[in-house]
């Protein structure tokens, strides 16, 4: 445990000086800066948006519409830093050779992957809470009030879809020894694949592959509106998503997580210098 | 006393056999492996810093078994295998910093620690810089100072003198050469130069096509004699001897120990030769050209 933690420590430090992390920094001001442009000027015709479901929503159908289309970027963002500080993790070793360094070290591959990933971890969640202080902090701008309660659930839901997708960026990256490969393998896989999967299964046989990770994700924003992405309008609802629901979202993202995790592991124990 | 044994080490690419049933046991002094390239120095010392699995074979340190209890035999051992990179962002203070944790160095003997391997290795004046500035020499210093931490018992070199200007390499062999003899600790290294195994070795090893093809402890196995001929000689060596090289006018044979040069002579003058001259060669660089022109 104390070597996990010695590993996590020298780990995210090598972190956050990085370039990754600065060009991410940019990337969650840019988010931020266009969304709190957007929150100002047109949170006057979240309303109207609203009325289209319900007849003169009330304020705190309001409200959670302008945190649901905030929330839109955190279906994104845990992505993005996964992709950054994960895909990389493992591959690196061998690609920049720092493997030769850290293989022939008196530390099992276990906790030297649990240092790892914990620091990639730490770092991406910097990434995201900067994102949601900033919409913590817009809020009582916009409504003179605070936030509403669902947006203390986005926190921990955002934090296991991080988990999730973190878990997922490791496995690419225990399976290739060149970065690239990995980086190209998760965003193929997410952005491409299971969002083709989703929608062919909806179009085919009617129905949400709740299942799929970037639809299990969708609950950081139904946790306001019931509105989910891959939905048909059969399922519209301006009621925020039921608490069996967020439980199952919840189940199969950590599903995601664990399964990844331990093929990931099994395959970075495995790993040679070659 | 401490020792590093491998027993049987077989490893295999594919259909490439990079190692096959290598057997070596060293438990002092420096042990310097030589061998072309792609002759599988690499690939053994990757295989004894765990950083590869032997497809067959046994790697034991101080008589345990690497894969058995590889955290603690891991602690027995410094290494600097090909030319490492460090993690770009951390100073080459933080690495040393990190290893010294991982090598369970009290917290309050890290700067110590840190101070004697970076003095040690010249390090000082630039440990505060990011690695990731550093050019290939004091990489190739860091990855010493890093593999010396906490003095292990068992130091294993893959070319250490590698990209470092020749004050570079003087300083390197002084330090390979002090922590061998002085301190009495064991060092395994590999090089190309053959000038740097005599300086700093007690036994050589030559390792060709993935077998120990030579080993100086058993040097009187192999004792190598070239004959010159007056008139170039194509006929055939008798048994026991071997005949290595051969450009007509000269030959290197390999005779077993128990036997006698006499022997030889009378063998070759038997078989049709006019022997101009004889001359016993122990040289290293013969040895090996005889072994690598195979």
């Amino acid at each position: 445990m104390q070597k996990t933690l010695q590993v996590t420590k020298y780990f995210f430090r090598n972190y956050y000086r990085s370039r990754s992390f600065y060009l991410m920094l940019v990337i969650d001001i840019l988010i931020c800066v266009l969304f709190i442009y957007f929150s100002f000027r047109y949170t006057s015709k979240i309303g109207a948006f609203a009325g289209r479901i319900i007849k003169n929503p009330p304020e705190s159908i309001i409200k959670n519409v302008f945190d649901y289309i905030w929330n839109f970027a955190l279906l994104y963002l845990p992505v993005l830093a996964a992709v950054f500080f994960g895909s990389p993790a493992i591959s690196s070793e061998i690609e920049d050779r720092t493997a030769y360094h850290i293989f022939p070290l008196p530390i099992s591959r276990y906790s030297l992957f649990a240092g790892k990933f914990i620091a990639a971890f730490l770092v991406s969640l910097v990434v995201i809470f900067i994102f949601l202080g900033v919409e913590w902090a817009v809020f009582p701008f916009v409504f003179h009030t605070y936030q509403v309660t669902a947006f203390y659930s986005t926190i921990y839901l955002v934090v296991i879809f991080l988990f999730s997708i973190l878990s997922v960026t490791f496995l690419s990256s225990s399976i290739f020894n060149r970065n690239l490969y990995a980086y190209i393998t998760v965003f193929v896989a997410y952005f491409l694949i299971l969002n083709a999967a989703g929608y062919i299964i909806n179009i085919l046989y009617g129905y949400t592959p709740s299942y799929l990770l970037n639809v299990a994700a969708e609950i950081l924003q139904t946790v306001y509106i019931n509105i989910p992405i891959f939905g048909g309008s059969s399922s519209l609802s301006i009621a925020p998503a039921s608490s069996s629901t967020i439980l199952h979202s919840i189940l199969i993202m950590l599903a995601y997580a664990f399964v990844s995790l331990a093929i990931a592991i099994i395959l970075f124990e495995r790993k040679e210098v070659r | 006393m401490t020792s590093i044994e491998a027993i049987n080490i077989s490893k295999n690419f594919g259909p490439v056999h990079a190692l096959k049933d290598v057997d070596l046991e060293i438990s002092d002094g420096c042990t310097v492996i030589l061998g072309p390239n792609g002759s599988g120095k690499t690939t053994f010392m990757k295989i004894l810093t765990r950083m590869m699995r032997p497809s067959s074979g046994l790697v034991k340190i101080d008589g345990e078994p690497l894969e058995e209890n590889f955290v603690k035999s891991l602690g027995m051992i410094g290494s600097l295998v090909e030319q490492p990179e460090f993690y770009t962002y951390l100073t080459g203070r933080e690495i040393m910093e990190f290893v010294c944790r991982i090598r369970n160095i009290p917290k309050n003997s890290v700067n110590d620690e840190i101070k004697r391997v970076s003095d040690l290795c010249g390090i000082s004046s630039y440990s505060n810089r990011k690695s990731g500035t550093y050019s290939r020499g004091m990489k190739q210093r860091l990855g010493l100072a890093v593999s010396m931490i906490s003095s292990p018992d068992i130091l294993i070199l893959d070319e250490p003198t590698f990209g470092l200007d020749p004050r570079g390499i003087v300083e390197m062999r002084n330090i390979i050469k002090n922590y061998s003899r002085e301190e009495g600790k064991i060092v395994l290294l590999s090089t190309h130069m053959i000038n740097e195994a005599v300086e700093l070795s007690n036994r050589i090893l030559i390792l060709y096509m993935g077998v120990i093809r030579y080993d100086s402890m058993n040097g009187d196995d192999k004792r190598v004699i070239r004959v010159t001929f007056d008139e170039p000689f194509y006929g055939k060596i008798e048994e026991p001897f071997i005949q290595t090289r051969s450009t007509g006018n000269e030959a290197l044979i390999e005779i077993p120990s128990e036997k006698k040069n006499w022997e030889l002579i009378y063998s070759l003058v038997r078989s049709g030769a006019r022997i101009r001259e004889v001359e016993e060669n122990y040289g290293i660089e013969d040895v090996y050209m005889n072994i690598v022109s195979d």
